[in-house]
């Protein structure tokens, strides 16, 4: 793979960490996992990501609050929120605030691997990939 | 919901000035479970008129929540006969009394039924402002839903601990199945034959806890459906994809109508037709045919699922869509409940036939369709 993408997933459950980030790899992708939203935002402040998976239900920064700060500290890269609450109030938030895509769980790695290699295809993301990304991830999207 | 718009102010009026035992009825929860309450129920004022019934009052007797809003309950449903005994039960009612008798009821075909009134005051601070009334047929013991004001309450609060549990449960199960998955690509062409049948058995489970789950949440909280124009086989596609069959279980997969589009929420769909698929193989412990078709015929399309199980007996067929009514041994009873309602919001209509060792088919119909 050229240049594979590189990834950061943000989520306290370490096992879903492990789970994620060996099926990111074994796809080619370049990963690394933070424990928090604070571990997050360290991350990101010494390696730049082409995406990050944020879970959004975590303790002291939830998602919300750790995407605010992505966004305040002037980081562009595509934030995929996930969550198993499909009616939270966290769920409009998280739209308010621009989050592009919310993802439900349990959502499949299948859907994931299409997203992903959508997302390589494309350069940046513009409507027209939104749309296909949608599409890829079928409509396990909030 | 509570349905009739021209009186939903007339319902926040009076929810907003119940007691505390009733405070939850202003949430989405509670509102839900006296819908889909298994028994008759209504909610009157102080002069006995009407705010609201549900979904089984207006089955059980006849008589639509429109034609029913604002009249004297006595007045519609006790037979002339009847008319002491009941004024004394619904006068101690507003007296503030808890009760709980036999009555005699007059329903809209005019047969006269003897069933169980509970009743509760209903309370803001120490005055009463309405009456809760819940009325349990007399059924056979086997077929008893008998509910009262306390199973209620009961049923609020469980349904709220079962619905922050379900979300907690995503999570472990998003790692169930999706290590099943990373297994499962690693074996390819590698694994034994009983590995493949482990491996299908955990994400087959997984897919289960999670069906369990998608309709605990959609009984207690209802969503209006989002639609989208979709190939119609794209849910059966997923479904297949994640619920690997038994292997006793043959599928018999045919797509009558390719290069039409229909109009539904695929996500609330897919739980419908997961919960008629997995009914189906439930059906036949023992293995056999799984059909699974979509057909057009006079512009309408329709998903067939049927098997070649145990079917139903005919004195059930009428309970199969009822809340909490399950032949198994361990079915909660919720499953063919969310898929009527889901179909139905989503302007579709089912139909069931089945015949006791021969089989059940569900038939689901769209009338929303388009050329692809």
């Amino acid at each position: 793979m050229n240049n594979p993408l590189k990834i950061l997933i943000v989520d306290n459950d370490n096992c879903m960490l492990e789970v994620f980030s060996d099926f990111l790899k074994s796809e080619g992708y370049i990963v690394n996992c933070a424990g928090s939203g604070r571990e997050g935002i360290l991350r990101m402040s010494s390696n730049s990501y082409d995406i990050v998976f944020l879970d959004m239900l975590m303790p002291e920064l939830n998602g919300v609050q750790t995407f605010q700060m992505i966004k305040s500290n002037g980081y562009n890269t595509t934030v995929v929120m996930m969550t198993a609450y499909a009616y939270s109030e966290l769920i409009d938030q998280a739209k308010m605030i621009g989050v592009s895509l919310i993802i439900l769980k349990p959502f499949d790695f299948y859907h994931i691997g299409r997203f992903l290699k959508e997302f390589s295809a494309s350069s940046g993301l513009n409507q027209n990939t939104l749309i296909q990304l949608r599409q890829a991830l079928d409509y396990r999207i909030a | 919901m509570f349905r009739g718009s021209e009186n939903i102010s007339s319902v926040d009026n009076l929810t907003c000035t119940l007691t505390e035992s009733l405070k939850t009825l202003k949430s989405v929860q509670y509102q839900n479970l006296f819908q889909n309450l298994p028994t008759p129920a209504l909610v009157l004022d102080l002069r006995n008129q009407v705010v609201v019934c549900n979904e089984e009052f207006e089955q059980f007797s006849g008589y639509r929540f429109k034609e029913i809003i604002g009249h004297d309950l006595i007045e519609v449903i006790i037979p002339h006969d009847a008319l002491e005994p009941a004024k004394f039960l619904f006068g101690k009612l507003l007296l503030g009394e808890k009760v709980r008798d036999k009555q005699l009821i007059k329903i809209k075909d005019g047969s006269v039924l003897e069933v169980i009134i509970n009743g509760v005051p209903l309370l803001q601070k120490e005055d009463q402002v309405g009456v809760l009334v819940i009325m349990n047929r007399l059924f056979p013991a086997e077929n008893d839903f008998s509910m009262d004001f306390e199973r209620l309450k009961r049923l609020t609060e469980i349904s709220q601990l079962v619905g922050a549990i379900g979300h907690e449960l995503r999570n472990p199960l998003c790692i169930i199945k999706n290590s099943a998955y990373l297994v499962d690509k690693r074996l390819r062409g590698n694994e034994s034959e009983e590995n493949r049948k482990y491996l299908a058995i955990i994400r087959r489970e997984a897919e289960m806890g999670n069906k369990i789950i998608a309709n605990l949440l959609h009984f207690i909280r209802k969503r209006e459906p989002q639609k989208q124009w979709i190939d119609p086989m794209r849910p059966i596609k997923e479904i297949l994809m994640r619920y690997p069959l038994p292997e006793n279980v043959t599928l018999d997969l045919n797509n009558n109508c390719q290069g039409i589009q229909i109009s539904i929420d695929p996500d609330q769909i897919e739980v419908v037709l997961l919960n008629l698929i997995t009914n189906a193989v439930h059906a036949m412990p023992t293995g056999g045919k799984l059909e699974i078709s979509l057909n057009m015929e006079n512009n309408l399309f329709a998903y067939r699922i049927a098997d070649s199980g145990c079917g139903i007996p005919e004195d059930e067929m009428s309970m199969v869509f009822k809340p909490f009514f399950s032949n198994r041994r361990n079915g909660i009873g919720l499953g063919l409940t969310i898929t009527k309602q889901l179909v139905e919001a989503n302007q579709g209509k089912i139909s069931i036939q089945s015949k006791v060792g021969c089989g059940t088919s569900f038939d689901i119909e769209f009338s929303n369709l388009m050329p692809a």
